[in-house]
């Protein structure tokens, strides 16, 4: 057997080296078919709704307090209680929608920038602006870190790319998570695939740092690292992992780390060229709340 | 131009807290954009279930194992779903998806260059400890030889002589021009053959 499309024969190549490289490489090829793949399917497309919080008859006066506070910001809040499973859900009559416009932009023939910029409407006006100044504000210092990357790169370079695509991992609590996914290519390099994310307060709209989610960010630090150890695999360079924190560094910035919480848990997502030599699909773990709390 | 569309608090829970419930007002709108999202997940079931296997096989010879292989072509598709809509004709999906996979796998061997300059590699050069091993000595010779060649042109020979691609078809899948790949084809043959001859 020869290749995928099977339409030449090895005798149509006019040397040995070119009939042994194609003999070699439909044998490897051949050792692999469909049952020595793990189980898998097609990506589908995920319709980005927030998980509805479960309610709970005894929290409805804390509940009905939650809905005064909130109503006045047209947003859906979570209540306060320690475990997200337990919250209950209110619904006020503006909830904000969040949208986000995908932007192209050329950069001299050389370079193609796909990012996403948000809008917010719907919700109390103050709070609706601050998301959006929020979540476009990162999403814009990534294309400024990559167009000043531009100008270091050879000019002969192939074309250059970034794709950043927005992701929705829901809202626990008060938090409103996006994660976004970036996707850049240097020409002649190689593309690499990187996570940032940003949290932000929906009630005010403000971001915010690991120390409003977690009580003990040390401690959390600490199940992190040993999380990400384990999903990185043996390669992982334990040294590189103990650097990983959800406080900012001096970039003010996380990265190589992004973390982000939604209704299943708390979410970490490392760069996985930072911390491990061979580590197989990005690195990324989840720990569920109700083990935080322990 | 496309959006995505994220509400926060479009949906109460229902009596039981398990399914949410949606104004009438957007419900018939969203009802037909599921319909087209569904529409294009058949089309990329299609597209998985006729190339996945070919995907992995490719990544496999270009990173030289099965479990990170299987990585890449699901990154792979996850990223053709994400660009689903920007594909203005459907037949295109294929050779993107192939582009994809091609720099996916650059990515991974890029990523295990740079971590091998900070940490000690383990001895995971040769073929893995999967099928490889029933190999024929001479298949085995000439894969280890190129494994030894640079990047590009690994990348040329597997897709000249595994995927049958035209010198064209090689030329649009590495975004490189068609005389490119002639020379680089020519000259990793060479460097193949150089390598070779002295277990001949």
């Amino acid at each position: 057997m020869t290749g995928p499309n099977d339409h030449r024969s090895p005798t149509m190549d006019s040397n040995p080296i070119e009939q042994r490289l194609r003999a070699a490489l439909a044998a490897r090829a051949d050792q692999f078919q469909d049952h020595d793949l793990r189980p898998a399917q097609a990506p589908r497309t995920q319709h980005l709704r927030v998980a509805p919080a479960r309610p709970r008859r005894l929290l409805v006066t804390v509940a009905a307090a939650a809905v005064m506070v909130s109503a006045a910001a047209g947003i859906q809040v979570l209540n306060h209680s320690q475990h997200a499973d337990q919250a209950p859900s209110v619904r006020v009559d503006t909830p904000p929608v969040l949208t986000f416009t995908t932007r192209t932009e050329t950069i001299a023939d050389r370079a193609t920038l796909t990012y996403p910029v948000a809008s917010v409407s719907g919700g109390a006006p103050g709070v609706d602006a601050r998301i959006g100044t929020v979540l476009n504000g990162r999403v814009e210092d990534l294309v400024q870190s990559f167009r000043t990357r531009i100008d270091q790169q050879d000019p002969a370079a192939q074309p250059l790319m970034l794709q950043i695509t927005p992701e929705n991992p829901g809202v626990w609590r008060q938090f409103l998570s996006v994660r976004l996914d970036v996707l850049e290519d240097f020409g002649g390099a190689h593309p690499s695939n990187s996570a940032a994310a940003v949290v932000i307060d929906s009630r005010s709209g403000a971001a915010v740092g690991a120390e409003q989610v977690v009580p003990d960010v040390e401690s959390v630090d600490r199940l992190m690292q040993a999380s990400i150890q384990r999903a990185a695999g043996p390669t992982v360079d334990a040294a590189a992992v103990a650097t990983l924190s959800m406080r900012p560094g001096q970039d003010g910035t996380t990265a190589p780390l992004a973390w982000y919480p939604a209704p299943d848990g708390l979410h970490w997502v490392v760069d996985r060229g930072a911390i491990a030599a061979e580590a197989a699909g990005t690195p990324s773990t989840v720990l569920a709340w109700n083990r935080l709390d322990r | 131009m496309s959006e995505i569309v994220l509400t926060i608090g479009d949906f109460a829970a229902d009596t039981d807290g398990r399914q949410p419930v949606r104004s009438t007002s957007k419900r018939a709108q969203r009802w037909s954009a599921e319909r087209e999202e569904m529409t294009d997940d058949v089309g990329l079931d299609q597209l998985y279930r006729s190339h996945r296997l070919s995907m992995v096989r490719l990544a496999v010879l270009l990173v030289d194992d099965l479990p990170t292989a299987e990585d890449v072509v699901q990154d792979a598709f996850s990223k053709v779903h994400a660009a689903w809509d920007r594909l203005q004709d459907p037949s295109a999906a294929p050779a993107y998806l192939r582009t994809t996979v091609i720099n996916g796998s650059r990515s991974v061997l890029r990523r295990r260059r740079t971590a091998r300059l900070f940490v000690r590699p383990r001895v995971t050069d040769a073929p893995g400890a999967d099928a490889a091993v029933i190999l024929a000595e001479e298949h085995r010779a000439v894969l280890a030889g190129l494994q030894r060649l640079p990047r590009r042109q690994r990348e040329v020979l597997v897709l000249r002589y595994w995927g049958d691609l035209s010198e064209q078809g090689v030329a649009e899948a590495l975004g490189i021009s068609r005389g490119t790949v002639k020379s680089t084809t020519s000259r990793a043959l060479a460097a193949l053959t150089a390598i070779m001859e002295p277990q001949r």
